[in-house]
This record gives C-alpha cells, sequence and structure tokens, in this order.
C-alpha cells in the first residue's frame, strides 16, 4: 500500500514536470494551430542555461529567472521564424520548429558537451511521511504547477492582452479587424510556451540530468499530456500530464522502467485515434 | 481619444462636392488566385455621407470591402482613406487610421464575454504591438476613456448592458449583430463598414438596428453598408452603388436608381427585395 502511495506521490511530481511542457504546446497551438516541436528544445535549454548560471556563481532563484528569461526570448524568436511570415502553411511552420529543434540540440551539444549535466536543487535530503519519501525539489516542481497554471489562466481569461491572444484563437480574422495582429501574437504565445518549457527545465534538471537529446522524449511526454486536453485546454493539459506522470511511475514501479516512454506513446495513439480533439473540449 | 462618433470638421460637411472623398477608391482589382473578384472597381465615400454597396451573391461586395480593411490585397488600383493611400497597409494599421468593420456573419469572439468583445474593439487605439510598453501605459493611462466609450455603446444598445457578462457565441442574431456594431464603434472608427446587416435577422430587429444606424450616421459617422436587401440599402443610403460580376453597374442616389428599368427589373423586382418590403417603414 505503501508502495502505491510513493509510486502515486512520485508520479504526480513527474507528471507536473510534463504539465508545464504541456501549457507550452497549449500556448502555441490555441493561436497558430502549430504543434510546436521545439517545445522539448526549450525545456532541455532551460536546463543547460540554469546550469552555466549557475556556474557563474549567480543564486538559484535569479539564475532560474534568467533563465526562463533568456529562453523566452529564445522562443519569441523561434516564433518569429516559424510562424512570422504571412500566410506560410502550417505544415512549413511545424517543419520549421523541427528543423530549429535540431539546431539547439546541435548548440546545446557544442556548448555543453554530451557528458549529462545537472545541479543540486533545493536541498537533497528527502522528506518522509507516512513511509513515503518526497525530494524537496519534486515538491518545488508540484508547486510552480500550482502557481503557473492558474496563472496562465488568469492571463488568457482576465488581462486584456491575454484577452487579446485568446481572440485570435477564437477568430483570427474578427482579431485583425479590430486591430490585433495574430502573428505578432503567436510570437508572444511562442515566448510565454519558452517560458513555461524552459521552467520545467530548470526544476527538473536536477531530478534528471540533461543529455543532448533529452529534448525528444520531453517533448513526447509534453505532447501527451497536452493532447488530452486537445491541445487546446490548459485544464486538460495539465490533469493529463498528471495522470501520465502517474502512469508512468506506476509502470516503472510494478513492471520495468524502460516502458515509461511507452506508456506516453499509448496514451498518445489512443487519445489521437479515440478522441482526436481530446478529452476535454468543450462544445 | 473620446467620443466615438466624432464629428467631421464643418469646413468638410460644408464645402460641397469640390471635397476630398473620405475614402477613395481606383480601379480596384483583386483576384483568388484565377478567379477574379473585383475588375476595376472605383468607389468613393464623403466624409458624414451614407452609402450603400447592392448586388448579387457573389458579386465581390465582400472582397470590396475587406479589401479596404487590408485583410486581402489589390492586385491593382489605389486605397485612399482621408488623402493617404492605405492599399498595402496591414489591417491593424488600418483599423488605426479609423476604418472599422462589422464583418459578414458578425464574427463575434464567441467564447469572450460581451464585455470583453467591446473592449477589445478598443485595441487598435491602444497597442501597436503587445512587446510594446507604449500600448500597456495607454491602456492604464485610458481606463477612463475606455469606460466612457463602453457606457456610450452600453447606452445606444441597453440590451448589450444587460447581456454583458454572457458569452457572445450564446446571443441571438440580432444581439450578435449588436454586439458586432458595438465592438466596431468601440474603435473610434471615422468610416464604418458593415458587410451584410440584414442578413439572418428578423424584420423587427433589423429594423431597430438600421434606426441605430441611422442616428450615428446623422451624429457624423460615415458608412459604408453592404446589403443585399435592397429595400433596406435603398431607404437607408443617400448614394448606392450596383456591383455586379466583379464591376460598378451603376451609381447614383436611390431615386436615380428606381427611374433605371434595367436596375428596377433585375433588383427591385427581385425575391430578396419582395420579402423586405417592409423595410420601407425604416424611412
Ligand atoms: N476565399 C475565397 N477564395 C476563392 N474565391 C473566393 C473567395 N472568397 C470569395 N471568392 C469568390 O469571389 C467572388 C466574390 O465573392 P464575394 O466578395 O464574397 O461576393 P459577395 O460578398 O458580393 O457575395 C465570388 O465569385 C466568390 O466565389
Ligand atoms: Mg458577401
Amino acid at each position: 500500500m505503501s508502495e502505491f502511495g510513493q509510486y502515486l506521490v512520485t508520479g504526480i511530481a513527474t507528471g507536473a514536470s510534463f504539465a508545464l511542457v504541456a501549457l507550452g504546446f497549449v500556448a502555441i497551438y490555441r493561436v497558430t494551430h502549430v504543434v510546436n516541436f521545439a517545445q522539448g528544445a526549450f525545456a532541455m535549454l532551460g536546463g543547460y542555461v540554469m546550469s552555466s548560471m549557475l556556474d557563474r556563481a549567480l543564486p538559484g532563484p535569479l539564475a532560474a529567472l534568467c533563465a526562463v528569461l533568456i529562453v523566452a526570448v529564445v522562443g519569441t524568436l523561434i516564433g518569429m521564424i516559424a510562424v512570422g511570415k504571412p500566410r506560410l502553411p502550417i505544415i512549413a511552420s511545424l517543419m520549421i520548429t523541427l528543423g530549429l529543434s535540431v539546431l539547439i540540440e546541435g548548440i546545446c551539444l557544442l556548448i555543453w558537451g554530451d557528458i549529462p549535466t545537472t545541479y543540486n536543487g533545493i536541498g537533497t535530503k528527502a522528506l518522509s511521511f507516512a513511509n513515503i519519501f518526497v525530494l524537496p525539489q519534486q515538491v518545488v516542481v508540484v508547486a510552480a504547477v500550482a502557481i503557473v497554471f492558474p496563472l496562465f489562466q488568469l492571463f488568457f481569461a482576465r488581462t486584456y492582452i491575454g484577452k487579446a491572444v485568446t481572440a485570435c484563437a477564437l477568430n483570427a480574422r474578427a482579431a485583425q479587424l479590430v486591430g490585433i495582429n495574430p502573428r505578432v501574437m503567436a510570437f508572444l504565445a511562442f515566448g510565454v510556451a519558452a517560458a513555461c518549457g524552459a521552467l520545467s527545465g530548470v526544476l527538473t534538471t536536477p531530478l534528471s540530468p540533461l543529455t543532448s537529446n533529452a529534448d525528444i522524449n520531453i517533448a513526447i511526454n509534453g505532447f501527451a499530456g497536452a493532447i488530452v486536453g486537445g491541445l487546446i485546454s490548459p485544464a486538460g493539459a495539465v490533469i493529463g500530464s498528471l495522470v501520465l506522470g502517474i502512469a508512468q511511475t506506476m509502470m516503472a514501479g510494478y513492471f520495468d522502467p524502460s516502458y515509461q516512454l511507452v506508456v506516453a506513446l499509448l496514451v498518445m495513439i489512443a487519445v489521437l485515434i479515440a478522441r482526436p480533439n481530446g478529452l476535454w473540449r468543450r462544445a | 481619444m473620446t467620443g466615438l462618433t466624432p464629428q467631421p470638421p464643418l469646413h468638410q460637411v460644408e464645402s460641397g462636392s469640390m471635397e476630398e472623398p473620405l475614402l477613395d477608391v481606383r480601379d480596384l482589382a483583386v483576384r483568388y488566385g484565377s478567379i477574379e473578384a473585383l475588375r476595376g472597381v472605383s468607389l468613393s465615400v464623403k466624409a458624414g455621407e451614407f452609402v450603400a454597396i447592392v448586388g448579387p451573391n457573389g458579386a465581390g461586395k465582400s472582397t470590396l470591402v475587406n479589401t479596404i480593411a487590408g485583410l486581402l490585397r489589390p492586385a491593382r488600383g489605389t486605397i485612399a482613406f482621408a488623402g493617404q493611400q492605405i492599399g498595402s497597409l496591414s489591417s491593424a494599421r488600418v483599423v488605426q487610421r479609423g476604418i472599422a468593420q462589422v464583418p459578414e456573419g458578425r464574427q463575434v469572439f464567441s467564447d469572450l464575454s460581451v464585455a470583453d468583445n467591446l473592449q477589445l474593439g478598443a485595441y487598435g487605439r491602444y497597442f501597436q504591438s503587445p512587446f510594446l510598453i507604449d500600448g500597456y501605459a495607454r491602456l492604464l493611462g485610458g481606463r477612463r476613456a475606455m469606460r466612457t466609450d463602453l457606457d456610450r455603446v452600453y447606452a445606444l444598445f441597453p440590451k448589450l448592458h444587460d447581456l454583458r457578462d454572457r458569452l457572445a457565441g450564446t446571443l441571438s442574431g440580432g444581439e450578435q449583430q449588436m454586439l458586432a456594431l458595438g465592438r466596431a464603434l468601440m474603435s473610434e472608427a471615422r468610416l464604418l463598414m458593415i458587410d451584410e446587416l440584414s442578413l439572418g435577422l428578423a424584420p423587427i430587429i433589423m429594423r431597430d438596428i438600421a434606426e441605430h444606424l441611422r442616428v450615428l450616421n446623422a451624429e457624423g459617422l460615415t458608412v459604408l453598408l453592404v446589403e443585399q436587401n435592397v429595400n433596406l440599402a435603398f431607404a437607408l443610403a443617400r448614394r448606392v452603388y450596383v456591383l455586379e460580376n466583379g464591376r460598378v453597374r451603376a451609381e447614383g442616389t436611390p431615386e436615380e436608381l428606381r427611374r433605371q428599368p434595367e436596375i428596377e427589373r433585375v433588383y427591385l423586382g427581385s425575391p430578396i427585395a419582395a420579402t423586405a418590403m417592409e423595410a420601407h417603414s425604416v424611412e
């Protein structure tokens, strides 16, 4: 029983790290209908930049802030390349994000090498209650989702600019007629998505060291979580990610750790076939 | 910044036929691939005027207003507004110059509230780009003006005030048309273009909205109305263009057009006109 509890807790922490990546997929897809293949690269880059900031003896929170901001700028630039040209077909944008993610992988390999990179998180001593162990860093990841998700919702539902982004997602043509430029809004979405991805990388690298091709796994897990919400529902993406994290941890604990990614792929394929618009989609 | 319906300067109103038109379209050609939707359309609208465009389905009416709005690029010809060329501007810039559109089929932001829809109508007055700080400053500083303009729209359409927290997608067709009109007015446009005012509206609602439009025009707003209901167009407009097959077929006051047997036969005897004879009572 406590074994189950342990897997559940670990699974939630794992899912929380997927959730941040999944929110990034949603932010971009809602506005552009582009599946951003570079979403995993944002997370990876976040972790690498964080490690370099810490090497320069920056205090943790400041280093994290810098890493998130730097990656947000990179993400915005990638958005400009991927969706900046008027009337570019979605498939072209999609291939551009794929190409750029490979480029980022290469750059990461050049700068940070192929030795797994990690750094210490917030304390390494596991906390325990009722025989269930949890690392402080895992608590931080869950707390980050608990903070970022409502902020994400508030941004899109309550702020003027957030509503303008939502308006683009609802009706790009009508948005243009009130003076909103959907392409510029898409750049903003790329920036927000990159920040979410980077935060995931920053917070989870202490739990699982980075390699220069880590972005693929990150992207698959995040995408599988987001697809549960049809790539448009932030709440669906978070819940999908948590369920996926729990399922993967259970799979690893009770069966075989090497099947973790298979779980993500199965979830993805099952949802895509059964409910291509997600389990969450309103109306 | 305030005042939804800025009065044109007096000299413009008084200077008769010598004045330069507010909107001057010359020899406009627009194509969709190999389809020539407009084949050299010239049209002008003076400040304060109420001009209608009528014509059968597929004549190119929507293409014309969408091109003026900057959604489509002309293949040939020029569009001047207030003495400046706007033919190559983006839709966002066109809105900022003072041209608003109520698009065909209303196109409200269905998942946003009525109040949000209206506030976004003013987007172009505040933001050039969400990446520039000046927009946020203007938004903060312009809160009172936004409130005032919102109240003006609510005064015009009290129904919208009652519905302000409802999602726009749940409104009836007539309510959505009011909302689309209110949203366009929030941009403080000098020229309001309406594509198919009466489409799908019950006669009583159509008359109500048409009456509002007449009042707005009397207060100084310049109106360019695309309307399939010829009787409604003739009742409201001072001058009418008949568009057919991408060309201007005829132009004149409603009285002049009524005297042309060809126009009389094709339009005023048409089933469209017959179903809406009661539109006369608008006058
Ligand atoms: N997006 C489009 N792609 C291709 N052809 C179009 C498109 N929109 C309109 N058309 C064509 O252009 C012509 C004019 O259409 P439109 O401007 O919508 O006419 P109206 O508004 O007068 O009904 C029609 O022949 C129509 O089929
Ligand atoms: Mg039309």
